[in-house]
């Protein structure tokens, strides 16, 4: 958790020293042309950088502490920056943990992943809005340790022991295809959503090993996956 | 706007639902070795004849209790399950009174499967011998044992 602070607050200084004082066209509040429109807020930016969001990721941390009862725990943070008043590279950054069990064995897993990727605002009448309509790709990894015991082997004349397994690490790696929406509520406070369709790359084990129950960041072990964010954040 | 707000809450209850893990298993997993039979018998005019069927067989697993086939009739097949924990594997076959020790020199392949369903272990037939009086010989069939349903071994017995 501390390298992940660490990470984040060399990213926002990052964008801060690459920020430009914007060339803003002030639109005349007496202007009656139908190419401007007089409201106040509604600058026309020319500069590439226009803000940084930073956004905390309050849906899956709640919806998995209920229904899990407090055995998987997931914790995101979004940053991304706003260029051209239409790109929106972004980098999420994340932490979870799960514990569970079924008829086959138990489960017991943490780690942390980060996704890379960049948005683009559908908005297109209305680039220079503060809110935005956003598709966009991810490529994201996850690390992990996990351990499994008590599991169960198909051996019924044998009578063997169950197997386990502890140490193990592991990294995979899936992509994303997400589409959301981010909207000001007041002064530099946001909220937005995504929708993400996941599909894994790293299907297989190298030694036909058992493999994570649980990936942090994409979800219970499957070969695509959908999520769900809810952000709330703020706009530097 | 106004069709994202209520677009929202049906959105996340169809994803709060769909968000289940199912934990049970639902896939048998039934890892035998099958060995067929073959016996040549004499017959009255001094010709030898071909039978497939086991007519009375008892087979139990050397280091276990319970009996696989317990004075069995009709069968043509065993199905038998090699250990997991070593790579050699012995039986106990009874055929008319005569009991002949089988060995079967294996290698385990661990197969992770899921949480719900753990783990199966596959195998690779290396080598076998019979010690005893009524099994002849053995042949390989297939060396890999998995729930296939393939025949692996026969056993070749020489009737009097």
């Amino acid at each position: 958790m501390k390298r992940t602070i660490a990470i984040l607050l060399l990213a926002l200084t990052a964008c801060y020293a690459a920020a430009q004082v914007p060339d803003t066209i002030r639109v005349p509040e007496q202007s009656q042309s139908e190419t401007y429109q007089a409201e106040k807020y509604r600058i026309r930016d020319t500069s590439v950088y226009q803000a940084t969001y930073l956004k905390l990721d309050l849906f899956n941390t709640a919806y998995e502490a209920i229904r899990s009862k407090g055995e998987v725990q997931d914790y995101e943070l979004m940053v991304s920056v706003r260029l051209r008043q239409r790109f929106y590279p972004t980098i999420e950054l994340g932490y979870a943990q799960a514990r569970d069990s079924a008829e086959g064995g138990h489960y017991a897993g943490k780690g942390g992943f980060i996704r890379l990727g960049t948005d683009i605002n559908g908005l297109k009448k209305h680039p220079e809005s503060p809110h935005a309509l956003l598709v966009g790709v991810r490529i994201a990894t996850a690390v992990q340790g996990y351990e499994l015991t008590g599991l169960y082997r198909h051996d019924d004349y044998w009578h063997t022991l169950r197997a386990n397994y502890s140490g193990l690490t592991r990294a995979d790696v899936w992509g994303e295809v997400v589409g959301g929406c981010n909207v000001q509520i007041a002064g530099g406070f946001h909220m937005g959503w995504y929708i993400r369709l996941k599909v894994l790359f790293t299907r297989t084990a190298s030694n036909n090993g058992p493999l994570p129950y649980y990936i942090p960041g994409f979800g219970y072990r499957d070969d695509m996956n959908w999520g769900f964010n809810y952000y709330i954040g703020y706009r530097f | 706007m106004r069709t994202i707000r209520y677009i929202l809450p049906v959105l996340t209850a169809v994803l709060a639902t769909a968000c289940t893990v199912d934990k049970q298993c639902r896939t048998t997993f039934d890892v035998r070795m099958q060995a067929v039979f073959r016996a040549d018998s004499l017959t009255a005019d001094s010709t030898y004849a071909t039978y497939a069927i086991w007519d009375s067989i008892t087979v139990q697993g050397m280091g276990s209790d319970s009996v696989l086939y317990d004075n069995r009739k009709g069968i043509t097949t065993l199905q038998l399950p090699l250990r997991p924990d070593t790579t050699v594997t012995a039986y106990r076959l009874t055929y008319h009174g005569r009991t002949d020790t089988l060995y079967i020199t294996h290698n385990n392949d661990i197969q992770y499967i899921s949480l719900a369903c753990g783990e199966v272990i596959y195998h690779t037939i290396e080598g076998f011998r019979a010690r005893g009086t009524w099994i002849d010989s053995i042949a390989m069939m297939d060396s890999t044992v998995q729930a296939t349903g393939k025949d692996n071994i026969r056993l070749i017995a020489h009737e009097p």
